[in-house]
Order: C-alpha cells, then structure tokens, then sequence
C-alpha cells in the first residue's frame, strides 16, 4: 500500500470537521470524568448492596461512552465504506502487533472484564498474589486498595494467566475465617460451642448467614476454624480481630491450652 | 369497638401495611437529603420525645386485648403442653397487657436469673420449668449478648424444645426472635404477633382523630399501635385538620457503623445499662459508643431512664430505617 492510497483513506478535516471532533472528545471526557469522580462519592454514601450496584456503574458508564464517542469520530476521518475499513483495520492491526501489543492486550481484558465481570468495583479479590478491595477500573489496569492502604495498578491482561479469587463477587457476603491452634487433647466439643458463641455474640457478624467451625487433626496439634460472615465486607479485619480477640480469650477462661510448635533448628 | 381489632396472627403472616406513594416519595427524598448531607447534625427533632404530651394523652383499652388473649389461650387446655412464642415489637401496648393476663390466670411466672448475673463465668442457673402453666414474661431478660450471656437462653431453648409438661407462653421482643430464627436453625415454634393497625383500625381504635390523621400514622408507624400512639400523643393534630405533619426524629449520620451497633443492641435487648452496652460492644472503644449514645440522644432516638439505655417510640421508626437502609439484620415485625 503507498502513501497516496493510505492517504485517500482519509477524508479531508476542515474547521467544522476538528469543532465536533474536539467536541465529541470533551463531552466524552467530561461525562468520563464526572462518572469517575461523582459516582465513588455517591456510593461511598451508601450501603450494602446499593454502593456495590453505583461502583459498578463507572468502568460501564465509561465503556458505553468510549463506543459513542468512536463510533461518531471514525466517519469525521474515513469514508466508512467496506474497502476504507479493512484498509484502516488492517493498517491498525499491524501498527497493535508490532509496536503496542501489550497495551492492546490489557484494554482488550479490560474490556472483557466489564462483561465477565471476574472483578468490579467492591469486590475484594486476590490477583497474582495480591489481595485488596477494587477500587477503580480503569481502561488499562485494575486499581486495588491492600489492607495496608497500598494502592497496586494491576493491568487487565493478567486475566488472560492468572486465576482471579473473588471473596464477595458482586455481593455483600464474604466469609472471613478465625483460625485457632490447640492441643489435640483440648475438648473438641466444648471448643466448638464456645467458638460460635463467639461468632453470635460479635456485633459485626450477617445473622442470615451460617456460623461454621471446621475442624483438622495437624502433627502439632488441632486447628479450629471459625468461619462466619459481617454485614459488610469492609468490616473483614476488624471483625477476624473481634473473633480472634474474644475467642482466644473464652478458650483461655475455659482452661483450653494452646498449640505450642517449635520449630526445628538447623544448624 | 371492632373485635377483630386486637387479632393473633401467625409470625409469618405478618405484612407491614401498604403506604400512600406520596409519603413514600417524600420518606424517600429525605434520606436522599440524609445521605447527602451527612455530616450535617442538626437538633430539629432533638427533645421531641422527652416533650410533655401535648393535650389528653391516649391510652390503649386494655379489656379488649385482653379478651384476645382469652380466645386465643383457653383453646389451649392444660392437657395440651404446648409453647406458645408471641412476637412483639417495641412498644407494643401488648407487654403488660400479657403480665396481666397471665397473672389473672395463674399462669406461673419462671424465675429468670439478673442480667448483670448471666456475665459471671460460674455456671448458668438451673432452669426449672413449672408443673402448670407458666409464663416468660420477656425473654430478653435472661438474654446478653456476650459468649456467657447467651447460655442460659440456649438452655431455654434446649428444655423447651422437648416437650414440656405443662403449656407455656413466651413473650419475646421481635428483633430477639429475629435474631434466635436466623442464629439457633430457624426456631420452628408456634408463634403469634399481633396484626399491623390499618387506617381502619386506627380510626376504630380511636388511635387517630381522623382519616387523614391515621393515614400518616399507619405511615409513619407502619401499622404499630404502640407507635402510633406515642406519635398522636407528641403532635396533637386535631380532627378538621387536613394539613398533617408528624415530624420524625432522624439517625444522625455521623459514627455510622456505632450508631448502627448502639441501635440495634438496644433494640435486640429491649434496652440496656451502659455497663452491658460496654460488655456487649466490648469489641467498641467506649468512647465512640458513649459519643454516639449522646447524639442519639440528641436527636431523640435514644432516651436513658431508670439506668438503661433503649430506643424511643418517636425513634423507633426511624432508628428501623437505619438500620434496613444497612442491611443490619432488621425484621419488618
């Protein structure tokens, strides 16, 4: 393909033709940009169900203007006739395979992330071994939120090789699970009815969810799990801290012993 | 005055009374204005539920409740050793209507142990459940929630799920029922609440002084005769009124997840010392929840009388808003 012919592909912009086109960019920009700033402060008013529903607004609020806007900027710059665009589409698919594959690639997931929805706004997920909350979802790349507030960009295209572990996907309801190590002569019944006297009785606990203990015979000892969920999964640190703090100190009262693991020295 | 007026339904028959678009439009707006605004504190409302009762003050005739109990409780001989849970909100004029009623007929009261005692580590009282009818006046008193305050309740439920030897009515809060459903695997009883006060039902009642009137208590009540007749007590609306405004107290939005833990812990008890409060939040900076107790206060959701903290008639709506817009293990009852 020579010049003269990639050139005839486009139309010629005159004055009018570059004002709808700066136009159509600022109103797209600008409904992006309201989206992105309004939404997160209306949901963070909110509770429940309700701020996930808003979060998860944004990122397809965005793709639907992201299109719009496309769809009325192609025809101000090409004749949209069958020949113009698989010349432009061919001419594009070189320029994505050789210079900005990787980039492509993570719009693309980012993309099919908005269908799927493996994670929306809300959720609490591990990606490639990294747990947080999400907090934005960007073109290129997921923002989550640690629970040591570190903020980690994670492009979108990890969708593509790793699993994506989602705790509440899409709802309020993530299980949070207390572990306690005791000694294999500890009752195992008085500690199972004591550990979910610990889970009703915590404020923080979502009543119409069971409260399970699971129990496992280790070499060391026995490990307890008290598994029960909050009403809202923002509140999963405190409330695994309220279970361990207030169980450890029930099974202390109840005279229960704690595993003791020494670890073997190496010289 | 209408018989079916005071009528024991089935817990799961139970459904809120429609309201008029309108005031739903407007209840709606509000809480948008709340949400909003939140951290305006505002003292609009604050003492309205500590203001003199304005004009006669209503009271509930008691005869006709009392009947009900009567055609509900003869059904039950002594030959049939049935328990009965009857699920009451709040406020309900219902509370001491039972007392009475079963002190009037011999039924024998179970000797609960002292709040203050379920906290000790020792082990729980022994239960003992009379050989005649007998009577828990309110469940909640053997009731903390703490891990040592939960275990004589458990062991009521434990004794009285086999069959006891003699019928037995228990008189239990709705958010405690609430709470002990969804805990304890669904409590699979008889139980009984009162049917919701319609507009016809307030206006038979004499609760409200007109139709416009109990339309906005059956509004603002949702159909709770105790409520509705705290509400027609503070605003004295008379009966060529058409204009009617039943102002109600709002949560404050500020210490949001306090204010919800304060709220629902008082109504799960049906009111608390602040020592329990502090036992039952233990896992809550005192501080916070104190904070948050005075600006309840403050705003005329939660009142302290006679050393316990509890949720007010005026309040209770709004605090049962709060805590549904949660999602915080509310009941409708």
């Amino acid at each position: 393909m020579d010049t003269q012919k990639i050139s005839d592909l486009f139309k010629t912009v005159d004055s009018n033709a570059a004002l709808q086109v700066v136009t159509i960019i600022l109103i797209a920009w600008l409904i992006v940009f309201l989206s992105q700033r309004l939404l997160p402060r209306l949901a963070n008013l909110l509770h429940s169900k309700q701020r996930l529903y808003t979060l998860a607004l944004i990122p397809l609020i965005r793709l639907v203007v992201v299109i719009v806007a496309l769809v009325m900027l192609v025809p101000i710059f090409i004749e949209p006739t069958l020949k113009n665009m698989v010349a432009a589409l061919g001419a594009l698919g070189l320029a994505i395979g050789f210079a900005i594959k990787d980039y492509v690639s993570s719009l693309i997931a980012g993309v099919v992330a908005i269908h799927e929805m493996p994670y929306r706004p809300g959720d609490w997920v591990t990606i490639d071994g990294v747990y947080g909350e999400v907090t934005h979802i960007g073109l290129r790349t997921v923002e989550l939120v640690t629970p040591d507030d570190t903020v980690v960009a994670m492009p979108h295209e990890k969708i593509w090789q790793h699993a994506v572990l989602n705790a509440n996907n899409g709802g309020p309801s993530l299980m949070c699970v207390a572990e306690f190590f005791l000694t294999p002569e500890s009752d195992g019944l008085v500690v199972k009815e004591a550990l979910e006297q610990i889970a009703l009785t915590s404020p923080y606990l979502q009543i119409h969810k069971p409260v399970v203990v699971t129990v496992n015979d280790e070499p060391w000892g026995t490990r307890y799990r008290l598994k029960a969920y909050p009403v809202d999964p923002r509140q999963q640190f405190k409330f695994i801290t309220d279970l361990s703090l207030r169980g450890k100190q029930r099974l202390l009262d109840l005279k229960i012993e704690f595993a003791k693991v020494e670890t073997a020295k190496v010289n | 005055m209408d018989k079916n007026l005071w009528r024991w339904i089935e817990l799961n028959e139970y459904e809120t009374p429609s309201v008029p678009t309108t005031m739903l439009a407007k209840r709606w707006w509000q809480k948008m204005l709340q949400t909003l605004r939140p951290s305006r504190v505002e003292v609009s409302t604050a003492n309205s539920a500590e203001e003199e009762p304005k004009g006669v003050e209503f009271k509930f005739d008691e005869q006709p409740l009392l009947d009900s109990l009567n055609t509900l409780l003869d059904q039950q001989n002594q030959d049939d050793p049935r328990v009965t849970w009857l699920v009451l909100a709040p406020a309900s004029p219902a509370w001491s209507v039972i007392r009475k009623w079963a002190n009037q007929n011999g039924w024998q009261p179970v000797s609960m142990p002292q709040r203050d005692s379920l906290l000790t580590s020792s082990s729980v009282d022994e239960l003992n459940i009379p050989s005649e009818p007998w009577v828990v006046d309110d469940l909640s008193h053997g009731f903390v929630r703490h891990p040592l305050g939960i275990r004589w309740l458990q062991n009521f439920l434990r004794k009285t799920l086999q069959t006891p030897q003699s019928p037995g009515l228990v008189i239990c809060g709705s958010w405690l029922y609430y709470y002990l459903e969804k805990t304890h695997g669904g409590l699979n009883r008889q139980a009984l609440t009162l049917r919701p006060f319609d507009t016809e039902s307030m206006v038979t009642s004499r609760i409200a002084v007109s139709r416009a009137h109990a339309k906005r208590l059956v509004a603002v009540s949702e159909g709770h005769p105790g409520i509705a007749a705290a509400y027609r007590n503070a605003f004295a609306v008379a009966a060529e009124q058409t204009e009617i405004v039943l102002e109600m107290p709002q949560v404050p939005t500020a210490h949001g997840e306090t204010s919800t833990f304060v709220i629902y812990a008082l109504l799960l008890h049906g009111g608390l010392s602040t020592f329990l409060l502090g036992e039952v939040l233990n896992s809550i900076a005192p501080n916070l929840i104190e904070h948050s107790l005075n600006l309840l206060r403050s705003h005329g959701i939660v009142r302290y009388q006679d050393d316990q903290w509890s949720v007010t008639e005026l309040g209770y709506p709004a605090a049962k808003q709060f805590l549904a817009q949660r999602d915080f293990n509310w009941t409708s009852c």
